[in-house]
């Protein structure tokens, strides 16, 4: 090499600015790495993450037209082809009821009492139909396809975003002289809030499509989607520690496990993680006084059994997650 | 830079008996190695174990058998890290960030402060020549910029183990140039090196220290001519130009160390009184042809050469083949 290529090498110049490594600015960098994670998120695409957005706006637009069509009050539909609508038995019923009470209660010569009877026998009538309309909306949107499917779709489709096993990018990290198991912590708290926010952004959208049972809907099982949220994405984050492919590992968990072991019989459903939450949500509604029994969930799970599960499975897989990255090779690099 | 005493008692690097199995391929096997400082290159053949040698030593694999030090601590442990400046040979990115924003977040990433990664971060790009792309996202990068960018990133922190994964693959000749001579520069600065290299010519003008990894193992450590003094039997090809080229030949075809003598064709570089010695064992030879010309001290040699003692031919002869790599 010549003398005048080594003077005019740029590179040689020592402008280096010195620095000193302290422990203290480890944690500076765990909250910088958290902020990383978190703006990351904004600037990322990913193909589930679309399909849920997709699939999300596609049931808002339904629960949209069958408010509209008034539907979720379930007085137009008809039990049998040919048959009466529910509305038309819900009436018969009431008025029978009302009639007999008024037999048995008021004879001949107290029909001046009447006139204060029906109103309050005419809202007690509508208290049961909004009541119908509710469980009806919670069994078929909240139970059903929420948390049937658009709720770990979402939580499962912002961690793989995230935390994409196939992006080789990962190696940086893994390069920092940062604790494995703080970085385990900070794509877990990184991902969160991206996690309430779709989730929570789609609930809002469900409330305003699904008029005053979305709305109802949304303030009271608020409480159970987000212990549920923590639960579901604690068990996505473990999956990316466990496994190669943890996107089909989750969908499969989501489709298969969930659906499957969930409605079973016995105690084996303890396991499912929707158990859990649709529990939680059942005893808010029987909370509020709400004919749960419309559910169709007789064996639910007491609040603090619920509660107890999900926060257990939270803590339980966070740290295991943690203490396993801390010592296993990441698949990204291997 | 880190303080020199955090290490100065133990060898920066050291590799005890380590053996790395990705489930039934033996990648690394019994690989003892101790690194103190400078620089070193490391050549094999592909599917030889050179990356993952060198995320071993990055601490980014753990050895199934053996351990890897970093200055007395074991690689894995994550305060190790901060004596390593790690550049791979993968070509993956945040896609999203700018160089720049790249290099910066890596700076935070290390403890930095705002302040000392914005000034680090500038100061890096600006020796690596990137600074006036620095803002332009890295999807947009040339290969050669993308190497230097993961160079940069390795040594925003001042590590004094900077471990580069093949850091000129893709860079052109005048890159290549300035990146050999920032290579020197930051050894002397303090910073000692490992690079691996399909450019063994390249390794040859940086360094003289070489580890060659064969099928996993370590087949050979230390400078090329220490490589060539432990391979005594290595044959050599010697060109020798003298004033009377057939009387020497004459003389040492009878030498049970020679095993052949050419005429080359002849070029610019070669002149009819050039002969071609090709000998097998070099240590005998060089000894008995030193006795030879101090007893004859008419010989008028003008030109006394090794014609394949370069790193390609020692390879050839370590791997078995031509030692292209």
């Amino acid at each position: 090499m010549s003398k005048i290529g080594d003077l005019e090498n740029p590179m040689l110049q020592d402008n280096t600015v010195s620095f000193t490594f302290k422990y203290r600015n480890i944690v500076l960098s765990w909250f910088y790495l958290i902020w990383f994670i978190l703006a990351g998120q904004l600037r990322r695409n990913s193909l589930t993450l679309w399909v849920s957005t997709i699939l999300s706006g596609v049931v808002v637009l339904w629960v949209s037209i069958e408010t509209q069509r008034d539907r979720w009050d379930l007085r137009q539909r008809r039990i049998a082809r040919a048959g009466p609508t529910y509305g038309q038995i819900l009436d018969r019923a009431i008025m029978e009821q009302a009639y007999a009470v008024l037999s048995s209660q008021f004879p001949a010569g107290t029909a001046g009492a009447v006139p204060l009877l029906i109103p309050s026998t005419l809202l007690r009538l509508n208290q049961i139909q909004s009541h119908l309309g509710f469980m009806h909306y919670s069994y078929w949107i909240m139970y059903g396809v929420y948390l049937g499917f658009l709720m770990p779709l979402l939580t499962l489709s912002c961690v793989n975003t995230l935390i994409d096993p196939e992006n080789d990018a990962w190696v940086w990290l893994w390069s920092r002289p940062l604790p494995r198991s703080s970085i385990y912590l900070a794509q877990w708290i990184g991902t969160l809030p991206w996690i309430f926010l779709l989730n929570f952004g789609v609930l809002t959208a469900l409330a305003l499509a699904g008029g005053t049972y979305g709305r109802r809907s949304l303030f009271l099982y608020s409480l159970s989607i987000m212990l549920g949220i923590f639960a579901l994405a604690s068990l996505f984050h473990f999956f990316h520690i466990l496994f190669r492919r943890p996107v089909v590992i989750g969908l499969i968990y989501v489709f298969f496990f969930e659906s499957l072991v969930g409605n079973l019989p016995g105690s084996v459903k303890l396991l499912s993680l929707t158990f859990h939450i649709r529990s939680l949500m059942y005893r808010a509604a029987q909370a509020e006084g709400y004919q749960v029994e419309l559910l169709l969930f007789p064996e639910a799970a007491t609040w603090e059994a619920a509660v107890g599960f999900l926060l257990f499975v939270t803590v339980l897989l966070t740290l295991l997650g943690a203490w396993l990255s801390s010592y296993r090779e990441r698949r990204e690099i291997i | 830079m880190y303080n020199s005493a955090l290490y100065k008692d133990e060898p920066l690097l050291q590799f005890i008996d380590v053996s790395k199995w990705f489930g039934p391929i033996l990648a690394l096997s019994q690989i003892t190695w101790t690194f103190k400082s400078g620089i070193v290159g490391l050549v094999g053949a592909n599917g030889a174990g050179k990356s993952t040698f060198l995320r071993l030593a990055a601490g980014l694999l753990r050895p199934t058998l053996g351990e890897v030090k970093i200055a007395g601590h074991d690689a894995w442990d994550w305060r190790s890290r901060r004596l390593i400046g790690y550049c791979p040979s993968t070509d993956a990115f945040f896609h999203d960030l700018s160089g720049q924003q790249f290099v910066l977040v890596m700076a935070r990433l290390c403890g930095m402060t705002r302040r000392e990664a914005r000034k680090s971060t500038e100061a890096i790009l600006q020796r690596l020549g990137l600074h006036d792309l620095a803002t332009r996202p890295i999807y947009g990068y040339s290969k050669g910029m993308r190497q230097r960018i993961k160079l940069a990133q390795a040594l925003v922190h001042h590590p004094p183990l900077l471990i580069l994964d093949e850091p000129l693959a893709g860079i052109d000749p005048l890159g290549r140039h300035e990146l050999i001579g920032l290579f020197r520069q930051l050894n002397q600065e303090g910073h000692s090196l490992i690079i691996s290299s399909h450019e063994l010519e390249t390794l040859e003008q940086l360094t003289d220290q070489i580890l060659i990894l064969s099928r996993g193992r370590l087949a050979a450590a230390g400078t090329i001519a220490e490589i060539r003094h432990q391979l005594s039997e290595y044959p050599i090809t010697i060109r020798i130009t003298v004033s009377s080229p057939r009387e020497l030949a004459r003389q040492l075809i009878d030498w049970p160390e020679v095993s052949a003598i050419e005429w080359p064709a002849s070029s610019q570089h070669t002149s009819c009184n050039t002969l071609l010695v090709r000998v097998h064992r070099p240590r005998e030879f060089f000894q008995r042809l030193t006795q030879f010309l101090a007893q004859n001290t008419s010989w008028d040699i003008t030109c006394f050469e090794s014609i394949d003692e370069s790193a390609h031919a020692l390879l050839g002869y370590i791997l078995g083949g031509s030692g292209k790599t």
